[in-house]
């Protein structure tokens, strides 16, 4: 996948190939997780944070990733099968992409709490035998790039 | 004066002075958010220089948290929400 800024201060996603459409629908799963608790759980009882602000963050992170999931839904039914004919392009204008940044963020938490134990004893052998914990690792790091990426070329 | 046994409560000043107590608002380290992401946040949260925010993100990331801003507590209570509204790891301490 290539990642392009536009003039008018957003990105373009321009799909390669079949493995990007793979990686692209996988955020919204990936993300599907609830991270609002995790940020209650760092505060006081007397913050009621998790009356208060709890519910406006579990509702701001799942609109990110279904906001995500829907546009890339749209784009992949408007493709053109044949990748040789036209390359599918994705538009995310500057302010999508703290969106997307945000569905992004919480895919490689999930990523992160789900496989810790894993990533660890990667550090230590340099080996995974986990064929699921190998394709999330790869998933991830395209996650990454993709938000470095966006980085880049918005939310300046 | 108070009776003995009778129930001693808190005067308003008492609680004024609670919550006007300083705060002090923690950014902690996760292994998750970009380095440069975390610099960007509290440019745009504190309105901090670049440099000033570089320093911060680097105390989150050697030292595992920093503390990016002190005051009364209503306010920091706003910086922490905005804080993990783009998802960075923050709390809340009294100032010792």
């Amino acid at each position: 996948m290539i990642v392009l800024p536009t003039l008018n201060g957003g990105i373009k996603l321009v799909i390669e190939r079949e493995q990007d459409w793979d990686n692209l629908k996988s955020i919204s799963d990936d993300a599907a997780e609830d991270f609002s608790k995790r940020f209650s759980l760092l505060m006081d009882e007397d913050s009621m944070w998790d009356e208060i602000v709890e519910p406006e963050l579990k509702d701001q992170f799942s609109s990110q990733v279904e906001f995500v999931e829907k546009q890339v839904e749209l784009a992949f039914d408007n493709s053109v099968d044949d990748f040789e004919e036209e390359l599918p392009e994705i538009l995310i204008t500057e302010e999508e992409s703290k969106i997307w940044y945000g569905a992004l963020n919480q895919a490689r938490l999930s990523f992160e709490e789900k496989f810790r134990k894993e990533i660890e004893d990667l550090k230590e052998t340099g080996e995974i035998e986990n064929r699921e914990v190998v394709r999330a690792l790869f998933r991830n790091q395209f996650y990454f790039r993709f938000q470095s990426q966006i980085m880049d070329h918005t939310m300046d | 004066m108070n009776a003995v046994g009778a129930p001693v409560r808190k005067s308003k000043s008492q609680t004024r002075e609670k919550i006007a107590e300083p705060w002090q608002v923690v950014v902690l380290d996760d292994p998750v958010n970009l380095m440069e992401y975390v610099s960007r946040t509290l440019i745009r949260i504190f309105g901090y220089s670049r440099e000033k925010a570089d320093v911060l993100m680097m105390d989150v990331h050697i030292k595992g948290k920093a503390i990016v801003w002190s005051g009364g507590r209503e306010r920091a209570e706003m910086y922490v929400n905005q804080l993990h509204s783009a998802q960075l790891h923050a709390t809340l301490e009294k100032t010792k």
